[in-house]
């Protein structure tokens, strides 16, 4: 009764747009509003965020990270409550997240003033499983246990709900509307495509943010691309462990999502090329990139790293893209050809006509 | 990494292998290992391939390189080394040392793989071998701590560097475990015995910590223990192989009590848990020399180091805040670093220590 009388004033909750916004932000929606609080995201990232996240930030910092900075800066002049910052430490058996993940709420805590009370939550599962965490992110909020039994019962369904939607084809932002209630014109994965077939790796803070790569996704669409993302993948593929050599298992949370996507997409025969999308100074990302390189290069496979900061220039890398999209276009044309060797090469490759 | 070579050899050479020795890193060398490695990797990853490079030049069948199992970087350095070294074209087996924790003595198994006696004696062989390698990294942590006290105050410049390069030649050509035992003795008393300025008090106490590749390497970090030296600092390092041994083994007290510093200070953003690299001493390492009256801290590491990057921002925030009176200097080192521009900033450093140390004895501390 007594949590009850307390529940009737809502208290708010900031969660900045940025880094593990992109993965998990149903199940913290939903376990967050399933307590009795009021969700707040900051908005959009925008060329001012970055500024404003850049006076906080130090200069040698990835660009995701800056965003998060001025995301935390935007939220506080929304005048939330509570600012919540996840501690990652891992997500998987066996595996760590980044270095900066697993620092993020100290480093906030050490750089950044006037902040609000900060709610931690520290998912470790090498060592707790994901419930005892969450029980103790739930006290600090004063719930009582039933309460957040419920709530984390909720939103572990939710979440599965929003991956499932990704399954089936959809893209980030189509699941997020529908997850929240909106209604979206869903069409089902058509196995049927007469264009380019591109996946897309990465972390998903930098595939899904339009800011940071650039409003991609959406471009390659125009172009008659099909875009494969990698939570597009089925979900089976995410629960081997990968291996790197025979002595040395891959130990990074986010690299060993990427590294099974690739493997499986290395398998897909009627992929046509491959996007590796990663922010500039991103530790793993550099060893993995040329792990990636080397493989796509034994494959044949076109393959292509953005390297991208807040400096990048948006022409530059559209040019870069579409030079990569054409190129594969020939190539399908030249090896159509061959196949049937209707017309001889030379003259058809001179009339071809490039969207 | 600059003056533990010694230690390293005798590893190898205790198990009756031979040993091959790069020269010193230079940038004749580091040449071909830019050309193969990564773009945007850290430093050390550069070297250390260049440093392969020239050894399987020179012939050499097999490598060995550490291992890590922690969040950063360092873990994956010899299997894609391995990949990249191997689609050059060259011919070797490459063999890892998994240093993760050295309790789980899987080195030893490494050890023994050296060695061609496959007997029990080769049990002997081990032991024989980690002994002598464990004196040796202790005498060199002897010398360079007497190198960081004594150079500031020597009257001859130059003195300290030379006795530093003729013990270091020493450690490496004794054999035998009580040979080393009488070294120590004789490292102490010959630093003693370099004539010396009379000491005033005026000597500025500088603790320079960082990661430990680039803090141990002279070529990487520019020499900046000499020149801190050299420009009237008494530096003070608990960093050196020796001490990452001894953590290894679970037996470094120092390292636990900086821990408990860095842990305690929570409220001021002090790290929590191990994040790689050596974010977490360097934290506190810090608030210890604060509370110690040093008068400069100095932190260096490779460029885009992950978990540097967020320890240096705890610190540089720990210090404008005024919880502690203890001015940090950040330097980080990649190939492209400029002598001169790193030299003027390391003067204008020390000239500031020293007139913020004459206003102290005038004002007090500034610290809350």
């Amino acid at each position: 009764m007594l949590d009850n009388m307390v529940i009737k004033i809502q208290k708010t909750i900031g969660i900045p747009r940025s880094l593990l916004y992109y993965k998990y932000f149903p199940l913290w929606k939903t376990f967050f509003e399933e307590l009795d609080y009021e969700v707040v995201i900051s908005d959009k990232s925008t060329n001012k965020i970055v500024e404003v996240g850049g006076k906080y930030a130090i200069d040698e910092i990835c660009i995701p990270l800056k965003l998060y900075y001025g995301h935390l800066v935007n939220l506080l002049e929304k005048n939330v409550d509570f600012i919540f910052i996840p501690r990652y430490i891992s997500t998987t058996f066996g595996t760590y997240m980044c270095p900066k993940f697993l620092g993020l709420p100290d480093l906030i805590r050490g750089t950044m003033e006037n902040l609000p009370p900060i709610i931690e939550m520290d998912i470790d599962l090498r060592k707790k499983p994901k419930y005892t965490s969450m029980v103790h992110t739930g006290r600090q909020l004063k719930r009582s246990t039933a309460q957040i039994r419920k709530a984390y019962e909720k939103s572990v369904k939710i979440y599965h709900y929003f991956r499932n939607l990704m399954v089936q084809g959809l893209s980030f932002q189509q699941a997020m509307n529908i997850v929240n209630g909106g209604v979206e014109n869903f069409q089902p994965k058509s196995s049927k495509h007469d264009g380019v077939k591109i996946g897309i790796i990465g972390h998903g803070y930098n595939v899904h943010d339009p800011f940071i790569n650039m409003d991609l996704l959406k471009k390659l669409r125009k172009m008659n691309v099909q875009v494969v993302t990698l939570e597009n993948l089925p979900l089976e593929i995410f629960k081997q462990r990968t291996i790197i050599t025979n002595s040395l298992k891959n130990y990074w949370g986010n690299e060993e999502e990427i590294l099974s996507a690739v493997n499986y997409l290395f398998e897909d025969k009627t992929l046509d090329g491959l996007i590796f999308i990663c922010s500039f100074c991103c530790g793993p990302d550099s060893l993995i990139d040329e792990l990636i390189t080397r493989d796509a290069k034994k494959l044949d496979l076109p393959y292509i790293s953005l390297v991208l900061d807040e400096h990048s220039g948006q022409t530059g890398v559209i040019t870069r893209v579409e030079a990569f999209v054409d190129m594969i276009i020939r190539k399908k044309r030249t090896q159509n050809i061959k196949s049937t060797q209707k017309i001889p090469m030379k003259t058809v490759t001179g009339q071809l006509e490039v969207k | 990494m600059g003056n533990c070579w010694p230690c390293f050899k005798a590893l190898v050479e205790g198990m009756g292998a031979e040993s091959y020795l790069p020269d010193y890193n230079n940038l004749k060398q580091l040449d071909s290992g830019l050309k193969q490695s990564p773009e945007w990797v850290c430093f050390p990853f550069k070297t250390t391939i260049a440093n392969f490079i020239a050894a399987l030049d020179a012939g050499v069948k097999v490598i060995v390189m550490a291992t890590d199992c922690g969040p950063c970087r360092f873990g994956f350095y010899y299997a894609v080394q391995e990949r990249i070294l191997k689609d050059m074209g060259y011919d070797f087996e490459m063999k890892y040392l998994p240093q993760g924790d050295l309790l789980t003595f899987e080195w030893v198994k490494l050890l023994k793989s050296m060695c061609e006696d496959k007997s029990l004696y080769s049990n002997y062989l081990v032991y024989r071998t980690a002994r002598v390698f464990l004196m040796k990294c202790s005498l060199v942590q002897d010398i360079e701590a007497y190198e960081g006290s004594t150079r500031c105050y020597e009257v001859n410049p130059g003195e300290t560097t030379q006795i530093v390069k003729k013990y270091v030649g020493l450690v490496d050509s004794a054999k035998r475990y009580h040979e080393l035992r009488q070294l120590r003795s004789r490292i102490r008393r010959s630093f003693q015995e370099i004539p010396k300025r009379k000491h005033d008090g005026e000597a500025l106490k500088v603790g320079l910590t960082g990661e430990i590749h680039v803090t141990l390497d002279p070529f990487t970090n520019h020499d900046i223990k000499r020149k801190l030296g050299e420009l009237g600092c008494e530096v003070h390092m608990d960093l050196s192989l020796y001490d990452w041994i001894k953590h290894k083994f679970h037996v470094n007290f120092h390292r636990k009590y900086i821990e408990y510093l860095s842990k305690t200070h929570k409220k001021y953003g002090g790290i929590q848990m191990d994040i790689g690299g050596e974010a977490f001493w360097v934290v506190g390492e810090y608030i210890n020399w604060a509370q110690n009256n040093f008068d400069g801290f100095v932190h260096i590491y490779p460029f885009t180091c992950m978990p540097e990057i967020t320890a240096k921002s705890i610190i540089s925030k720990m210090y404008t805040d005024r919880v502690f009176d203890l001015p940090p200097a950040f330097f980080s080192f990649d190939e492209h670093a400029g002598e001169a521009g790193f030299v003027t900033r390391l003067e204008s450093y020390v000239e500031l220590l020293k007139t913020k140390k004459e206003q102290k004895k005038k004002y007090g501390s500034r610290s809350k």
